[in-house]
């Protein structure tokens, strides 16, 4: 990974995970901001274009740091779920991410003052158990070897007694921290769907080698079809996709699945369909309910049970979730 | 169209020769020289002049997949530098505080640096503790330039001309530093005219497609949705018409665009 330049803070540059961050990328060019927002936030900006050449940006977050899960996220039954933003946006180019329907540009955000995170974390705590989602709108697993963020909330869940962590990745990971508190979420798409619209993700093959490693460790692992994307031939493309996690990866040994067709707010759509131009993953004529954007009831349906009626086989139903 | 922006002829006239560039004589309030794809403006010196020529030049002839180049001198502290040509990164407008940020997307391999936007002509004593270059009109072709396009498609070459004392700085003087510096300059031109946005055309067939069903403004964008979607599956959408052409009134085109929903899952 390699970024031309790395915009930072002037009030971010003593913090030890800027020093960490910097010298992973020696030769960048560094700009020194005022503020993050600046930069991320500035109007008209062609994430296509970005993605090319994405930068990094160093900042504080002073504002909310933590946020209740929204209705279409995954709270699994959980009653205090939370999702983090220690990090805006993702180094992979997925054309359906919601991401770019959400961020203005496609540079990629990193908040250095991990110790107001870890304060918040007690916060949170004193009013019991908390499950905080770390990778809803980025992949900290796929920064971790610059940010070292994955390994900072790990170490926190081990720490702290009541936290949950969920680390959600498209990557395929190779080291493990072995606790029903951590918890690696993988998200799994037939090979097709990740050769079509998962650009720079991990392949298939790495993915489901990288979910055995952690099971094998054992390590505490949820599977994520979600969110299922329609091609014409759905059916074989997920059909083979649960083949070979069924062949090769002992589902009795998972924590859970979640199953979920893709979905979208309108307005997040609307700016999705111009920064992924040409996508078929997101020009599919959706159904507006309640201002998400959705496969007509039947697909969806179709979809979803064909799924979990083959998972069924090799898992019990309580433990698949479906959104 | 790409638009170069200089404030001073000195500056534009290397360029101008370089690039064949044409006097454009109906234009009264800018001097302007012009290509078929390029159109340069000596825009004078400062930054309402600059603000004022952006705003009049992009309104009158920009295309909506255009470029913007702001080449020209400027002040830097550093006296090691003189006569080099940099790549700005930052913009700060002295007067307002307010910082701006071109997208570094090119790879020009030419060095950087941060940017001082003053009203005025810049001072030894105002440069003091400063590597940055001071000059007195990108901030606002930026800020400018911005209520029409992306950051990506704006871009300033500097070429340092002196530390603070501009006595020397004759229309030679200047014209010389730019031709020193006009391969770095034309390499960048290069590079932006290859990156103008493609704009697309309206389909014509599509909207054809649409009069022959009769579409309302909700038909037309539910139709032009479907044909996006099954173009980008590379599909025709007229091989999912068994129906006659053209329909009768909107309630038999609107059966028309839902048969084709039918097949599409």
């Amino acid at each position: 990974m390699r970024f031309s330049h790395i915009y930072i803070e002037e009030r971010a540059l003593d913090y030890p995970l800027t020093g960490k961050i910097l010298s992973c990328f020696e030769g960048a060019e560094i700009v020194k901001i005022s503020h993050y927002k600046d930069i991320f936030n500035r109007k008209h900006q062609n994430f296509s274009a970005q993605e090319e050449s994405r930068k990094l940006i160093l900042a504080v977050n002073d504002s909310v740091r933590f946020f209740k899960t929204a209705p279409v996220c995954q709270d699994f039954d959980l009653d205090r779920s939370y999702y983090t933003e220690n990090a805006m946006n993702c180094v992979f180019d997925c054309e359906y991410c919601f991401l770019k329907g959400m961020y203005p540009g496609a540079n990629i955000v990193i908040f250095v003052n991990t110790e107001d995170y870890d304060g918040d974390v007690d916060e949170l705590l004193k009013s019991g158990p908390v499950h905080i989602n770390t990778s809803y709108e980025t992949d900290l697993l796929a920064l971790n070897s610059f940010t070292g963020l994955a390994d900072h909330w790990e170490e926190l869940a081990l720490k702290k007694r009541g936290l949950t962590v969920e680390l959600r990745t498209k990557s395929a990971p190779s080291r493990f921290t072995v606790s029903p508190d951590i918890i690696y979420a993988f998200s799994l798409s037939p090979s097709e769907v990740i050769g079509r619209f998962e650009h720079k993700t991990a392949s298939l093959e790495r993915r489901l080698d990288s979910v055995r490693s952690a099971l094998e460790a054992g390590a505490t692992v949820r599977l994520c079809l979600d969110p299922m994307i329609y091609i014409p031939d759905h059916k074989k493309a997920y059909g083979d996709l649960l083949d070979r996690l069924t062949d090769t990866v002992d589902l009795s040994k998972v924590r859970d699945i979640s199953i979920g067709t893709f979905r979208i707010s309108k307005d997040y759509l609307k700016q999705l369909r111009k920064n992924s131009p040409g996508s078929s993953a997101v020009l599919f004529p959706f159904e507006n309910e309640d201002g998400y954007c959705v496969y007509p009831g039947e697909l969806r349906e179709e979809m979803t049970l064909y799924v979990k009626e083959r998972l069924m086989d090799h898992i019990d139903g309580g433990k698949i979730y479906v959104f | 169209m790409l638009f170069i922006f200089t404030a001073m002829y000195p500056e534009a006239a290397p360029i101008i020769t370089r690039l064949g560039l044409r006097p454009v004589n109906d234009e009264r309030v800018f001097r302007i020289f012009r290509s078929e794809d390029i159109i340069l403006t000596v825009t004078g010196m400062g930054k309402v002049t600059a603000a004022a020529s952006v705003s009049h030049i992009i309104s009158r002839y920009g295309t909506g997949s255009d470029r913007i180049l702001n080449a020209g001198i400027c002040a830097c502290p550093d006296e090691s530098v003189k006569s080099r040509i940099f790549l700005v990164n930052k913009l700060s407008d002295h007067d307002t505080g307010r910082d701006f940020y071109p997208d570094m997307l090119y790879d020009t391999g030419l060095p950087e640096k941060a940017d001082v936007t003053f009203s005025r002509l810049v001072k030894s004593e105002d440069m003091e503790g400063s590597d940055s270059l001071f000059e007195m009109e990108a901030s606002a072709i930026f800020e400018t330039a911005s209520i029409y396009t992306g950051p990506e498609a704006i871009v300033f070459l500097k070429i340092v001309s002196d530390a603070g004392d501009v006595s020397g700085l004759t229309a030679p003087v200047v014209q010389s530093l730019v031709e020193r510096n006009l391969d770095d300059i034309c390499k960048v031109v290069d590079l932006l005219l290859e990156q103008r946005k493609q704009i697309s055309e309206p389909d014509e067939d599509l909207l054809k497609l649409a009069d022959e069903l009769k579409c309302s403004e909700y038909m037309k964008n539910r139709l032009f949705e479907v044909a996006g979607y099954l173009k980008s599956e590379g599909k025709d959408i007229r091989a999912y018409i068994s129906h006659d052409l053209p329909v009768r009134d909107k309630k038999e085109g609107n059966e028309v665009i839902n048969e084709i929903l039918s097949h599409l899952y």
